[in-house]
C-alpha cells in the first residue's frame, strides 16, 4: 500500500483532530479547559516534531562521530573558551569579565546527542570559574564527578566572596590548580581572608597562583603534586614550607609599597636561611623573584657563608630588584649554560647607584663575560633613578643630569637618549648593547627578545644592519615609540636576493609595534609597507605569526594582516 | 572488524626491506602503501602484528573510500619517521598546544571531508590525527551561538521546549 505524502498525512490528520475538539466554548470555563486541551495537543506535536528531528539528526554526519570524538571536540572547544584549560598557561585570562555562562557551554545546547555526550564527560566540567557564581560553582562540580578541579577565583568580579572563599576551602583536597586573582589593592582583606583558609591538605594540587601573602603553614604543609607556585603583590613568601621544595617553578612578584606591611609570623627572614631554602630547590626550572626581599630586608654584617645555589635543571631565571640584593643573590648562584637570564636592577637613591657595577662583577663571577659559550644573558633592564645612562662608555662617573644635558648619542651612532623623561628613566638597554658597552663579550647571535624604546629618529634601515645583522636568533622585538618604525620596516624587507641569509631577523616571529597617534607619520604608506613587508617575509618562509601594533586606522590593511598574521591585535582599538 | 582477504605475494610485493601493504578502499581501489608510513596508525600495526604471527601477508579492507584514504596516507607520510608525542602510549596526554602549521593545511577541507577524515583516523587508531581534526572543528565552531552551530554541524535543534528552555538546563542539560 501506497505512503501517503506528508502533507496529505499531517493535514489529514490534523484535520480529523481538530474537528475532534471542534466545539462551542461559551463561558471562561469551558475556554480555560479548551485552552487546555489545545496546549495538550501543540506539546504533543512539538514532542512529535522532536523526533522527526531527531530522525534528522541521525542522518546528520556528525551524529556518526563516536563519543569519544564528540567529547574531545568540546573539550578542544573549552579549552579555547579557557585557554589553560589543559595545563599551567603564562597568558590566563584574568582580566576576562565572566559571563553567567561559560561560553563553551553553548556547545552544549546544540542537540540532545551533544548535551548527553557533555554530561558524560567529567574533563569538561572540572573547570570552575567562580565568579560565574556559587551555583553554577556547585553544578559544575557535581557534573565534575571525580574529576580533580581547576579552581579560579577572580575577585575583582566575584559577586559574594564569603561563598566563594568558602568554596575554595571546601574543594581544596580535590583541587589540581588553583588560581585567585585581584587587581591590585582591591580587595586585600578578601585576599588574605581566602589565603588564611589555604591551610587545609592539598593532595592533588599541581598548581597555586595567589595574591598577596599567605600562611607559613599554607596547605598544612601537604602538597606533595605542587610543582608550580606563584604569589602576586606578597611581601612575604613561605619559605619555611616544606611544599616549595619539589617546586620546578616558583615564580615571586613581591609587592615594593608598604601600604599593606604583613609581618612574617616566622620573623624577619635571614639571608642565609633564604639561600639555604632555594639551594634545596633542586627540581627548580623556572625561577622568578621580583621584589622577594622585603623592605627592611637586613643588611647582615659579617661574611655570609657561601652557599651555592646550583639548581641543574634551571631555565629560566628572573631576578628583579635592588642592586644589593640582586648582587648578593647572584654571588650564590650558579646559573647552568643552557638557561635564560633576565635580570631587572634598580637603585633607591644616589649611593645605591654605585652598586651598579658590583652586578655585573658579580655577572662575571657566574662566568657570564668569561665565554662566548654561557648563559643567554636575553634582558638586561637597568632602571636608573633620576639619571642618564650612557652606555657608550659605561662608568658610574659619567652619568648625565637630564636636566643640563638634552641629547647625548651613544657609540652605535642611533641611539638617541631623550631628556625628557624626568622620572627614573627605564632603559631597555639589551644584551647585545650592554655587552658593546661594556664588555664587548655577548654576540649578537645570542639575542632572542629585542625592546626598542629609545628616542632614535636617526635610524635610518641600514643602522639596523649594522647594529643588529647578527641578530639571526632573534624571536621577538618590541618598536615602542620614537623608534622610528618606518625604518624598522625597510630593514625587516627581504633583500632583492631573496636569501634567508641576508634577510635581517630571520627566525622573528612575534614584532609588537607601540606608536603614538601623536608622531607624525603616514599611517596609509605605513600600512601598505607593513603587509608588503609581511608578505615578503612569509613567502620567503621566515612570517611573523604575532604581531601587536597600537595604531593601525586602515581597515583595508586591518583585513590583509589578520589574514597574514596568525595572531593580529591592535593593541588600541580606540585609535 | 575489517574483513581480511588473503592475497599472493605477486600482489604485495615487498617482502625484503621495504616491505608494502595492500589497502582495500570501500570503493575497491588497490592501495599499495610502505609499511613503514602507516606505521603511525596502530590498527595498521597491530594487523601487520598478527600477518608476522601467521606468516601470511593479506589485504586490508578498510571501510572508507579511497578519496579519504589518501587523505590519510597523505598525513602519514608527512610524518614519516616523526615522533608526534599525541601517538605516543605511553605518554601523558598532551595539554593545550598549538595546531601544526602544516596540519591546519591539510585539513582546509570542507565539513564533511573533515568528519570523514576524522572517523577514519578513529578508525585507523591514529591519535595525532584524530586530535587534529578534533581541534579544526572546535575551531570551526569557536565564538559562533547555538543556532550558528547547529547550522555548521549539519544537526537540528531536536531538544523538547521544556529542555531547551527550562532553567534546569542551563549548564546541566
Amino acid at each position: 500500500m501506497p505512503i501517503a505524502s506528508a502533507s496529505e498525512f499531517w493535514s489529514t490528520v490534523t484535520r480529523d483532530r481538530l474537528a475532534a475538539l471542534r466545539g462551542a466554548a461559551f463561558n471562561a470555563r469551558a475556554i480555560a479547559s479548551k485552552r487546555r486541551l489545545l496546549d495538550a495537543e501543540v506539546s504533543a506535536v512539538e514532542l512529535s516534531l522532536c523526533a522527526l528531528k531527531a530522525e534528522i539528526n541521525h542522518l546528520s554526519p556528525v551524529s556518526h562521530l563516536p563519543p569519544e570524538i564528540i567529547s574531545r571536540i568540546l573539550l578542544f572547544h573549552a579549552a579555547n573558551d579557557h585557554p589553560d584549560i589543559n595545563g599551567p598557561d603564562e597568558q590566563s585570562s584574568h582580566d576576562r569579565r565572566p559571563c553567567n555562562d561559560p561560553g563553551w557551554v553553548k556547545a552544549t545546547y546544540v542537540c540532545r546527542r551533544w548535551r548527553q555526550i557533555a554530561l558524560d564527560c567529567p574533563g569538561l566540567w572540572n573547570h570552575v570559574i567562580l565568579a560565574c557564581g556559587a551555583t553554577l560553582a556547585t553544578t559544575m562540580t557535581a557534573h565534575a564527578k571525580a574529576a580533580p578541579l581547576v579552581v579560579t577565583l577572580n575577585l575583582d568580579w566575584a559577586s559574594d566572596r564569603r561563598v566563594m572563599r568558602d568554596f575554595v576551602a571546601a574543594h581544596m583536597h580535590r583541587t589540581k590548580r588553583l588560581t585567585v586573582f585581584s587587581t591590585r589593592d582591591r580587595f586585600y582583606e578578601d585576599s588574605l581572608s581566602v589565603n588564611a583558609h589555604l591551610n587545609r591538605p592539598a593532595p592533588l594540587l599541581e598548581s597555586a597562583d595567589l595574591v598577596w601573602d599567605c600562611p607559613d603553614d599554607i596547605f598544612d604543609h601537604h602538597a606533595p603534586r605542587l610543582r608550580y607556585f606563584t604569589l602576586r603583590y606578597c611581601q612575604s613568601v613561605p619559605w619555611t614550607s616544606p611544599c616549595l621544595l619539589q617546586l620546578v617553578s616558583l615564580k615571586v612578584y613581591g609587592e615594593v609599597s608598604t601600604h599593606h606591611p604583613v609581618p612574617s609570623s616566622s620573623g624577619p627572614l635571614r639571608f642565609a636561611e633564604l639561600t639555604a631554602v632555594l639551594q634545596a630547590m633542586s627540581a627548580l626550572e623556572v625561577l622568578v623573584l621580583h621584589n622577594t626581599f622585603p623592605f627592611d630586608f637586613p643588611d647582615e654584617a659579617g661574611p655570609t657563608p657561601k652557599l651555592i645555589i646550583a639548581p641543574p635543571l634551571l631555565r629560566v631565571f628572573e631576578l628583579s630588584d635592588r642592586c644589593k640584593h640582586v648582587t648578593r643573590l647572584l654571588w650564590h648562584m650558579h646559573i647552568p649554560p643552557t638557561a635564560s637570564v633576565a635580570l631587572h636592577c634598580y637603585s633607591r637613591d644616589a649611593v645605591e647607584d654605585n652598586l651598579i657595577p658590583s652586578v655585573l662583577t658579580a655577572l662575571e663571577q657566574t662566568g657570564f663575560f668569561a665565554s662566548l659559550v654561557g648563559p643567554q644573558l636575553t634582558h638586561v633592564h637597568y632602571y636608573v633613578s633620576w639619571r642618564m645612562f650612557d652606555l657608550r662608555a659605561w662608568k658610574p662617573a659619567d652619568y648625565m643630569d637630564p636636566d643640563t644635558t638634552h641629547n647625548k648619542e651613544d657609540a652605535t651612532g642611533g641611539l638617541t637618549f631623550s631628556a625628557e623623561y624626568s622620572r627614573p628613566v627605564e632603559l631597555y638597554a639589551d644584551a647585545l648593547l650592554l655587552a658593546k658597552a661594556i664588555h664587548q663579550c655577548i654576540p649578537a647571535v645570542y639575542l632572542r627578545h629585542l625592546c626598542v624604546d629609545i628616542n632614535s629618529q636617526s635610524f635610518v634601515p641600514q643602522t639596523w644592519h649594522d647594529m643588529l645583522g647578527d641578530a639571526c636568533e632573534l624571536r621577538s622585538m618590541r618598536v615602542a615609540q620614537g623608534s622610528a618604525p618606518a625604518s624598522l620596516l625597510s630593514a625587516l624587507e627581504p633583500s632583492v636576493s631573496g636569501r634567508l641569509g641576508d634577510m635581517l631577523f630571520p627566525r622573528l616571529s612575534s614584532l609588537e609595534i607601540v606608536y603614538s597617534d601623536s608622531e607624525a607619520f603616514d599611517r596609509q604608506s605605513f600600512g601598505k609597507k607593513l603587509v608588503t613587508v609581511l608578505k615578503s617575509r612569509k613567502k620567503r618562509g621566515a612570517a611573523i605569526r604575532e604581531l601587536r601594533i597600537s595604531v593601525f586606522a586602515e581597515k583595508k590593511h586591518v583585513k590583509q594582516l589578520r589574514k597574514l598574521v596568525p595572531q593580529f591585535e591592535v593593541l588600541d582599538q580606540s585609535c | 572488524m575489517p574483513t581480511i582477504v588473503s592475497v599472493d605475494d605477486s600482489t604485495v610485493p615487498g617482502e625484503g626491506s621495504s616491505r608494502l601493504l595492500l589497502l582495500v578502499s570501500s570503493d575497491n581501489k588497490h592501495i599499495v602503501v610502505e609499511e613503514d608510513i602507516m606505521s603511525r596508525s596502530r590498527f595498521i600495526s597491530k594487523q601487520v602484528e598478527g600477518f608476522e604471527a601467521t606468516s601470511q601477508r593479506h589485504a586490508i579492507l578498510l571501510p572508507f573510500s579511497s578519496f579519504v584514504l589518501n587523505k590519510v596516507i597523505e598525513y602519514c607520510s608527512h610524518y614519516r619517521g616523526y615522533y608526534l608525542l599525541e601517538d605516543d602510549p605511553d605518554a601523558a596526554p598532551p595539554g593545550r598546544s598549538p595546531v601544526r602549521e602544516w596540519d591546519q593545511e591539510f585539513l582546509d577541507v570542507d565539513r564533511n571531508m573533515l568528519l570523514r577524515i576524522i572517523k577514519a583516523a578513529h578508525y585507523l587508531e591514529i591519535k595525532s590525527l584524530v586530535g587534529s581534526c578534533a581541534r579544526a572543528i572546535a575551531d570551526m565552531i569557536r565564538g559562533k551561538t547555538t543556532e550558528e552551530m547547529r547550522e555548521i554541524l549539519g544537526v537540528e535543534n531536536d531538544f523538547t521546549p521544556e529542555e531547551e528552555h527550562s532553567p534546569s538546563s542551563k549548564c546541566t542539560g
